[in-house]
């Protein structure tokens, strides 16, 4: 046996950083045996930490092991609320990591239920994926209506933000229902108990499956390559047509004139009068602009907390 | 996965396979082995001077479809309409100008159907032999001038 080779192999995987790793990790067991799984990557410059909650869901954080301390690489915790409790990128112990990761969960426990409620409750066109990172879920209400859940502090259940997409006139009944005076006990109420009552009904008019008729009229699918959900109706209430806002998007692309940025045309089925001024289309806008808003957070508390490290 | 063309003509191929029109039957072996290219046989309707035959019609998708219209044209035996060149070529405004995404397989092949349902007479376009002279081989090139709408 060639023993310099051996010996490169071993200085590769630092024999000092590994039994360090080791220990850490059988501290870790010790602390909490029961609550949360550890696993090594084969490399043991990396581990996952993972516990189950009470739905079927995992949360998750990836650590790595670089300059003698534990840097968090990635989670499925919703971004906002995470960058502030387990200070992502910055370096810490894996027991401090591991401490923000339970308190986090344990504060998020409110905003996990209310995702979970609305996920078996209701049926959700989006996100694709119902991942619980995702502070937003957009419902199938009715036929032609469409209702956006957005959980603004993922840390308190009771902020959040309620849109309606489709129908003018059916959309118009609905914001004037949820608007006028309800009243309910905040934290003996759940979600989809909260939006029953305000809306003022016993329970969602869309509990089934997704039907036929409720795909795209265009390209006869529920899902598009894009992942969207067909939730964008023409305006004439004798055309009972859904769309993706972006196949109606690339009929009017053809078929239109346009007036500033909006494309104005006719519905491929009963002509009337459409534009891509539709609310399906403004809210992926909002979705960019939104998305955008909170890259630029994200840069802003990073460069904040690289000019704490500095000063101490 | 396939592109949104192919998913949505499948979807027409199994809708019109399980809900057959009537007098309109297609060609499976050929769809299957390529789904932008189909041939659909057209009946002849009933008490109708086209009773008794039966025609054939080629339609080609591109990857534009939905949004762009299948080109189609008659293969083989052309039936003899006003609206129907002796080449195949079917002068029919939602085939060009008038296409939307709405229209599809079946609703094509019934407008055509209906259309030889309403002739009273045989016979072709006035222009026919000029046009088949100079005209594109694809349909879909031709500047249609839509006379008649009563057809």
């Amino acid at each position: 046996m060639d023993l310099r080779n051996n010996s490169s192999l071993i200085e590769n995987i630092n024999i000092r950083k590994l039994i360090q790793t080791l220990n850490d990790i059988k501290s870790l067991k010790e602390s909490y045996p029961k609550s949360i799984e550890v696993a090594v990557k084969s490399n043991y410059t990396q581990i996952k930490i993972s516990k189950q909650l009470k739905y079927d869901i995992n949360a998750e954080m990836e650590l790595s092991y670089a300059e003698n301390n534990w840097i968090i690489m990635s989670h499925n915790f919703p971004e906002k609320t995470a960058s502030s409790l387990l200070k992502i990128g910055s370096s810490t112990s894996l027991k401090s990591a591991v401490e923000g990761f339970l308190l986090l969960i344990n504060n998020l426990k409110n905003y996990f239920e209310s995702l979970y409620i609305l996920d078996l409750n209701c049926i959700v066109l989006e996100p694709y994926e119902k991942l619980m990172s995702i502070n937003w879920r957009l419902i199938k209400y009715s036929k032609f209506a469409f209702i956006k859940i957005e959980f603004l502090d993922p840390l308190d259940v009771n902020n959040f933000n309620v849109t309606f997409y489709g129908k003018d006139h059916v959309i118009k009944e609905l914001n004037e229902a949820y608007n006028t005076n309800s009243y309910y006990d905040e934290d003996e109420t759940d979600i989809y108990q909260k939006l029953c009552i305000k809306l003022k009904i016993l329970e969602f008019p869309y509990t089934n499956r997704i039907e036929d008729s409720d795909e795209c009229s265009i390209c006869l699918c529920q899902h598009n390559e894009q992942n969207e959900s067909p939730i964008v109706c023409c305006e004439n209430p004798r055309c009972d047509q859904l769309f993706h806002a972006s196949c109606l998007n690339q009929h009017l692309n053809i078929n239109s004139y346009k007036v500033l940025s909006v494309a104005v045309g006719e519905c491929p089925f009963c002509k009337q009068k459409i534009s891509s001024n539709f609310s399906g289309f403004m809210k992926k806008q909002q979705d960019i602009a939104e998305l955008n808003r909170q890259e630029v957070m994200v840069e802003n508390s990073m460069s904040i907390t690289n000019k704490m490290d500095t000063q101490i | 996965m396939s592109c949104p063309a192919e998913r949505r003509l499948r979807k027409e191929l199994l809708e019109l396979l399980t809900n057959p029109m009537p007098g309109i039957y297609i060609d499976e072996e050929k769809v299957a082995k390529n789904i932008n290219e189909w041939i659909v046989t057209i009946e002849g309707a009933e008490k109708t001077i086209y009773e008794g035959e039966t025609f054939q019609l080629q339609f080609s998708f591109n990857e534009k479809y939905p949004f762009d219209s299948p080109t189609v044209l008659f293969i083989g035996k052309i039936p003899v309409h006003s609206h129907i060149y002796s080449n195949g070529h079917i002068c029919l405004s939602i085939l060009t100008d008038d296409w939307t995404p709405a229209l599809s397989v079946g609703a094509v092949c019934l407008s055509i159907r209906s259309m030889l349902s309403s002739a009273t007479k045989k016979e072709r376009p006035p222009d026919d032999m000029i046009y088949t002279r100079t005209c594109s081989k694809n349909p879909k090139k031709t500047k249609w001038f839509f006379h008649d709408d009563t057809v």
